[in-house]
């Protein structure tokens, strides 16, 4: 039976005699639990015995004080108090008590030692006790062999001495294969969960230590490794390293490797590695063909190749679609020109087919001016890495040839484009026109070539950190000139893309104070953006620094800074910051761009986006709304995601049409590759930029936007998408931001608009063999193929309905053709008559068709009508479908690809789902094989080059 | 369901139908469970618990065998029979539930039990079950959407052992759950633990351990109304016993004003109510006459209006005999020693009257009024009187007299402020609490959606279902 009060034990506490309180203290301790509020009044008491270092049962006064405190839910006071208490405080009770003091102990060592580390000057010192518990629970659970759990509790508290000991301790005991699972573990954690970069940069050194000493290391997580830590002399050792067996299976993974970097590593990193790499093959009597390959892959040229072949060879655009836009969207209007330019690009963007500009001679004479330059650059993004034809096919056009200065400045920059990112070839020759023309800008021609040229040289030499061209762009800079000013500024973001260099900062920050123009003050601030990309946490203080500036065109900078700061970090306190701008900010630009920044941060939890910015979307602000859209955009990418559609869809019914244009533009990028069976909105969406591009009565910007829109759902031959994130490194795809961040500018410079072309991704599986060519072969996929068809292309009626509509139709006769109309499809008759709308009837054709296709798959299927709603589950099945090599493959398709491992081919990494260049052992190498001829080839053999057309001439004409 | 209801009144339903009809109802409810589950809208459980209250009256031994047999694995099966006597049927013809038995349906199945038991008196085997088997599966789950229904489920464990008499074991049972409740944020079941452990206290008269644990915890915002209610009763009470009479006062209407005000919480009410006149007499306020004589309540606060009536007139004589007349009845209520304290009252109330009615008196006569044995002790009470500030007067020693001050004017006093404020602060307090008893439905805008209908209407249900009386199993 319990004791009722406590009270006669608390009165001996007040003894003299030290052998009374014991015995008082040991009776407390046993109805503590029952009567810990009585005891409650008197834990000053019990507290001060405690503090009496004298007294030999302290630790247990201590006990007693943890437990009331742990009753009275002061759980901070009650974890200080069984600390002290040492080895009266009993872990491996079996209490709620003993737990929750635990846990809360856990958590405030964590807590301690991440304030300890990232201040290094910081007082913060960690109890004994405190680390002595923490660790006794490790220990425990490394016995109970649930070392995940361990290697994230150590790396939250910044303890790698525990994750190493761990890993070294496992690979004693077990296999490497499962060593290697751990390392891996630790690898992602460290990239997409610890913010603190130096820290994980530490961790991901130790890392490579640990791998290299294996007895079979795993190259491709080595690969992550130095893409996260952008470490040149790594990458070389990794190859060397590789090269050094004669091994064909380490030569092909170092070809694997090399394409894998190709992929996802800086501009920067590859240039040193071939620099490094290239020393090492000229000190050496005979150079290594190896390293030479190793070289030519790290040069881009071949992924580019490989690329374009593809988007080539699988071009499936709707020209169609194309064409009915320009009817419907009056040339001489130069935002309409633009408008149809930007489609067509994005449209045939990489595809080298540039057969519209061709065949539309006449349109294409009416550009004017600037809309003259985005039309000659929109060949830089059709032509998108056709490295080796990309300067002749822009030979006409290049400064020299006798065109009128926007041709020549647009040229420039379509040169630039063509080699985004891959600018080794190229630059020099953009660089020239930079200092050539450098010192006379302000100059109204010498100007428009000139932003071209910065433009041009700011793309190809991206993230390369190149300081003389740096320097050259600044004097252009500094020549103070509007329109070359802005796009030099923008150059120099673009050069030193992620460096965070703190002078360049500094020059750019200062002059940004310094000029009046303000377009050039908004490129400095977006440039600067571009400097500290994914610098997080040391990129702070020049966030904090535009922020809190009174010039609204810099606080525009601040939040697009920390949109590329924290891109992809899903940072709490960046996405805090925000918010508040989002809401707070006088300045309408910036809250828009502030809201546009989100999506950045949030790119890798896109799906948290739609709920976050939902509030905001039914914001009073169109600039919130507009910024709403686009984040949802940026973030949701290629992904389809049905919430955010549901966010969008309403936004294209706004009143305001800059934010209709948003949304219109928006809904393009999250649905972009998407069709009927992936998203079921995907029709709806398409027609709706149909009908608003044929509507009369729509605005210009919506207008704008829809053709936009058009362009981009449909791009590349609708053969890429917008990837944010490298699928197989976990990495973000720099490329990608970059290209995103910029073509968010649009909204004040509509030859940005082309940026977004950095952004698209090639959806590919292209198997390679060692020497680099590509066999005809198949390769299975685990799925049904209407999945992942192209959507249907729009059928369009001819030419002859388009002039009906056109003429006028009095009211009268509109009736009576409804009635017709109406009575027709009572009848439901097949026949259609030809007064009829061209969309009713592409609508209803396709309707039909697509009626026609769900009858078939339920023949086909029983299981067809679940495939809507659930995917994953029934979208597997067990006999494949052949796929030949170099097709589309779209992401969501990946995971259900596979290998066959008894054919000839199969692929030298262990196939985990990953697109893009899939470097082939060859188990026959003997035996001759068919391969598909690239581009390039091609055009070394035998294809002429494309004629040139002639812009000047149709002007002339005029 | 109205309808079927009607159809079964009409034709004088036979044992089956009724059954029937019980066991639909109570599926209805587990169906309502599992959406708790689904979509962790603890609204569904609430409601499913309400109407188990109006289902306990059909409540048989077919029905729960029906329910343990379809419902229940063979762990459970075995003992719950066994303690309602109840036979296993091993017929196939009774379908099994298929799919996963939720932990939730297998406690309301256990509430059930419990109710079957309790209702039938059989305090032992309940106490039996509790102690050996429920106590151990409550700690085995780890669920927030069991919150609500662990709260009953206390609640009748709780209650066994109170009729048993048997209140001092269950008591560490309480805190440690309560230890358990707090971590894991179960507001409901805490809040639950915490008027069933102030229960225990008060039931074996321990206000000091009471008052100790009412200083140390907090109950959670978010509790349903009764616990809230009994919650504040029990502070009155407590309070009232610790002489803190003014927070007691606020604390019983606060309870009164909180407590359902249908028949089924008669009893908490006439409680409540007798407490809050002890209370207000304490104070040194008069109730008013209608408080006694409300629908319903006038029989059982006749006493009380008798002791009112002997403090008004503040005669000590009709004070004692009304309180030897009520003697027992007073001790059952538990009130018997906050009316003894009333004596004092009475004679400051016989003062009062007699300041009021004289300018000035002498000590003797007022001896003779309030049926006091000497002078000396008149003077006492007198001076205690005044300086409590009952009556503003002087004594003057020497010749033996009281003398009142002149009555001011009260409004150039800041008493009209003072409850001009205190109603204010009610009003407000009043109107905050509603605003935030307030649901907001999601945003309208995308109400186009087309699979949202259904749940839109389930939501309307719920809603208009939680919107009608308030009943809840009060006693």
């Amino acid at each position: 039976m319990a004791t009722s009060t406590a009270a006669p034990y608390l009165a001996l506490l007040g003894e003299q005699d030290l052998n009374l309180k014991s015995y008082a203290l040991k009776s407390i301790n046993d109805i503590v639990d029952e009567l810990w509020s009585e005891i409650a009044n008197n834990i000053l008491e019990i507290e001060e015995l405690y503090e009496d270092e004298s007294f030999k049962d302290r630790k247990l006064a201590a006990l007693i004080a943890s437990k009331v405190y742990y009753n009275l839910v002061d759980y901070d006071s009650s974890v200080k108090f069984a600390l002290v208490a040492d080895d009266a405080f009993d872990i491996n009770e079996q209490s709620g008590y003993v737990e929750t003091i635990i846990s809360k102990a856990i958590d405030q060592y964590i807590r301690l030692s991440k304030e300890q580390y990232e201040n290094e000057n910081s007082q913060v010192e960690i109890p004994k006790q405190l680390q002595n518990i923490f660790e006794r629970m490790l220990n425990k659970a490394i016995k109970e062999n649930d070392l995940k759990s361990v290697i994230g509790l150590s790396l939250d508290s910044y303890r790698l001495d525990i994750v190493e000991n761990i890993i070294n301790e496992q690979l004693k005991v077990d296999s490497e294969e499962n060593v290697l699972n751990l390392i891996n573990y630790t690898l992602n954690i460290a990239t997409s969960i610890i913010s603190n970069t130096s820290f994980r940069s530490k961790i991901l050194n130790s890392l490579v230590s640990i791998i290299t000493n294996l007895k079979t290391p795993d190259f491709f997580i080595v690969s992550k490794i130095i893409v996260n830590l952008n470490d040149d002399s790594l990458a070389v050792h990794l190859f060397t390293n590789l090269l050094k067996s004669e091994e064909t299976n380490n030569r092909l993974i170092a070809y694997q490797v090399a394409f894998d970097l190709v992929n996802s590593s800086s501009q920067e990193l590859l240039d040193k590695t071939i620099v490094k790499l290239s020393e090492l093959n000229s000190n050496e009597s005979s150079p290594s063909p190896s390293i030479s390959k190793i070289i030519k892959i790290l040069s881009g040229i071949p992924s580019c190749d490989f690329d374009i072949t593809f988007l080539h060879k699988n071009n499936n655009t709707d020209i169609q679609i194309l064409n009915k836009a320009r009817d419907s969207l009056e040339s001489r209007n130069s935002i309409f020109h633009s408008a149809i330019t930007f489609e067509n690009a994005f449209m045939h963007a990489g595809t080298t087919d540039d057969s519209f500009f061709r065949s539309n001679l006449e349109w294409l004479g009416k550009a004017t001016n600037w809309s003259k330059f985005s039309a000659t650059a929109a060949l830089g993004v059709i032509h998108k890495g056709n490295l080796s034809q990309g300067r002749k096919i822009l030979q006409p056009y290049l400064p020299g040839s006798s065109g009128s200065h926007y041709t020549k400045g647009g040229s420039l920059y379509a040169l630039g484009l063509i080699f985004a990112g891959h600018g080794r070839e190229t630059i020099d020759y953009l660089r020239n026109h930079v200092v050539e023309n450098g010192s006379s800008a302000g100059n109204d021609e010498v100007d428009v070539i000139l932003h071209g040229a910065s433009l041009g040289t700011g793309v190809a030499g991206m993230g390369s950190g190149n300081e003389e061209i740096y320097e050259e762009l600044k004097v252009v800079l500094y020549s103070d000139s509007a329109i070359s000013g802005e796009a030099a500024a923008l150059g120099m973001g673009l050069i030193m893309l992620g460096s965070g260099n703190e002078s360049v900062q500094a020059d750019m920050l200062s002059y940004a104070q310094e000029t009046q123009h303000e377009n050039i003050i908004r490129g400095l601030s977006t440039g600067i953006a571009l400097v500290n990309y994914g610098k997080e946490e040391q990129a702070d203080e020049v966030i904090s620094q535009l922020l809190e500036h009174q010039n609204p065109l810099l606080r525009y900078g601040g939040a697009y800074t920390i949109a590329l700061a924290y891109a992809g970090t899903g940072n709490n306190k960046a996405i805090k910051k925000l918010l508040h701008v989002a809401v707070s900010d006088s300045n309408d630009n910036v809250r828009r761009a502030s809201v546009i920044a989100l999506g950045f941060v949030l790119i890798r939890d896109y799906q948290t986006v739609p709920r976050l910015v939902e509030l905001l979307s039914e914001s009073h602000n169109p600039h919130v709304r507009y910024g709403t859209a686009l984040a949802l955009g940026i973030s949701c990418a290629g992904r389809g995601l049905q919430q955010a559609v549901d966010v969008l869809m309403p936004l294209t019914k706004d009143p305001v049409d800059f934010v209709r244009q948003g949304a219109l533009v928006a809904l393009s990028m999250v649905l972009i590759q998407q069709n009927e069976k992936s998203n079921s909105k995907v029709t709806e969406v398409k027609e709706l930029y149909a009908s608003i591009i044929s509507s009369k009565s729509s605005d210009a910007l919506t207008k704008f936007g829809a053709a936009l829109a058009q362009g981009i759902i449909d791009a590349g031959g609708r053969n890429v998408t917008i990837q944010v994130e490298n699928g197989s490194t976990g990495t973000l795809n720099t490329k990608a931001i970059v290209g995103l961040a910029v073509f968010t500018q649009f909204w004040y410079w509509y030859p940005l608009t082309h940026f977004l072309s950095l952004a698209f991704t090639p959806t590919a599986i292209i198997g390679v063999r060692e020497d680099l060519k590509i066999p005809k072969f198949e390769i299975n996929c685990h799925s049904k193929k209407s999945l992942f068809d192209y959507p249907p292309k729009v059928k369009e009626e001819t030419t002859q309905a388009y002039e009906k509509v056109e003429t006028a139709v009095l009211s009268t006769t509109a009736k009576a053709k409804a009635r017709a109309k109406k009575s027709q499809k009572e009848k439901k008759e097949d026949d259609m008559d030809v007064d009829e709308k061209p969309e009713d009837k592409t609508s209803k054709e396709e309707s039909t068709k697509k009626d026609e296709e769900k009858d078939k798959e339920q023949q086909d299927t029983t299981i067809t009508s679940e495939d809507n709603e659930d995917n994953s589950v029934s979208k597997y099945s067990k006999t494949p479908f052949k796929l030949n090599n170099v097709t589309r493959v779209l992401p969501n398709q990946l995971k259900y690809i596979a290998f066959n491992k008894d054919e000839r081919f199969v692929p030298v990494r262990k196939y985990k789902g990953n697109g893009g260049v899939v470097v082939l052992i060859d188990k026959s190498p003997k035996e001759p094989i068919e391969s598909i001829k690239t581009v390039r080839q091609l055009n070394n053999k035998d294809a002429p080059l494309p004629e040139p057309f002639h812009l000047e001439n149709t002007e002339e004409e005029d | 369901m109205t309808q079927e209801e009607q159809i079964v009144i009409d034709n004088e339903p036979t044992p089956e139908e009724v059954n029937r009809l019980t066991i639909a109802k109570i599926e209805n409810g587990f169906q309502l469970v599992s959406k708790t589950v689904q979509t962790f809208d603890q609204r569904y459980i609430f409601k499913t618990l309400r109407d188990l209250v109006s289902i306990r009256k059909q409540l048989n031994l077919d029905v729960l065998q029906y329910l343990i047999n379809k419902y229940l694995d063979d762990d459970y099966q075995n003992y719950l029979l066994k303690f309602i006597d109840g036979k296993l049927e091993t017929n196939d013809e009774l379908n099994q539930f298929e799919g996963e038995i939720l932990p939730e349906i297998n406690f309301l199945i256990h509430l059930l039990v419990q109710f079957y038991l309790l209702d039938k008196g059989e305090l032992s085997k309940l106490d039996e079950l509790n102690v050996e088997y429920i106590l151990k599966l409550i700690k085995l789950h780890n669920r927030r959407s069991l919150d609500l229904i662990n709260a009953k489920i206390w609640f009748y464990i709780s209650r066994t052992k109170e009729l048993l008499n048997d209140l001092i074991s269950i008591r560490s049972e309480l805190l440690l759950a309560l230890r358990i409740s707090t971590i894991r944020h179960d507001d409901e079941t805490s809040g639950s633990l915490i008027t069933l452990i102030l229960r225990n206290y008060i039931l074996v008269h321990d206000y000091s351990q009471a008052s100790n644990f009412i200083e140390k915890i907090e109950l959670p915002k978010q509790v349903s109304n009764s616990i809230e209610t009994r919650y504040y009763f029990y502070l009155a009470k407590i309070n009232s016993i610790q002489l803190n009479y003014s927070d007691s006062h606020d604390f019983v209407t606060t309870a009164i004003r909180k407590a359902p005000q249908t028949t089924n919480a008669i009893g908490f009410l006439t409680s409540a109510y007798k407490l809050n006149v002890l209370i207000e007499l304490l104070t040194g306020d008069i109730p008013e006459l209608s408080f006694f004589q409300k629908p319903g309540f006038e029989k059982v606060l006749k006493p009380y209006q008798d002791i009112t009536k002997a403090v008004k007139l503040g005669d000590l004589k009709i004070f004692n005999e009304t309180l030897t007349k009520y003697h027992d009845l007073l001790i059952k209520d538990d009130n018997y020693s906050l009316v003894t304290r009333l004596r004092s009252n009475v004679i400051k109330t016989g003062i009062r009257i007699i300041s009021l009615s004289y300018t000035k008196i002498s000590l003797k006569d007022i001896c003779i009024k309030l049926h006091l044995d000497n002078e000396s002790s008149a003077e006492y009470i007198v001076s205690k009187s005044i300086r409590d500030g009952v009556i503003d007067a002087k004594i003057n020693h020497q010749k033996g007299y009281v003398e009142s001050n002149e009555i001011k004017n009260i409004y150039s006093t800041n008493q009209p402020q003072d409850q001009f404020n205190q109603r204010i602060n009610f009003v407000n307090s009043l109107h905050n609490d509603s605003i935030k008893a307030m649901r907001y439905p999601p945003s309208s805008n995308r109400t186009e959606i087309s699979n949202k209908n259904e749940s839109q209407d389930d939501e309307n249900e719920l809603i208009n279902a939680l919107q009608e009386d308030f009943e809840d199993d009060f006693f």
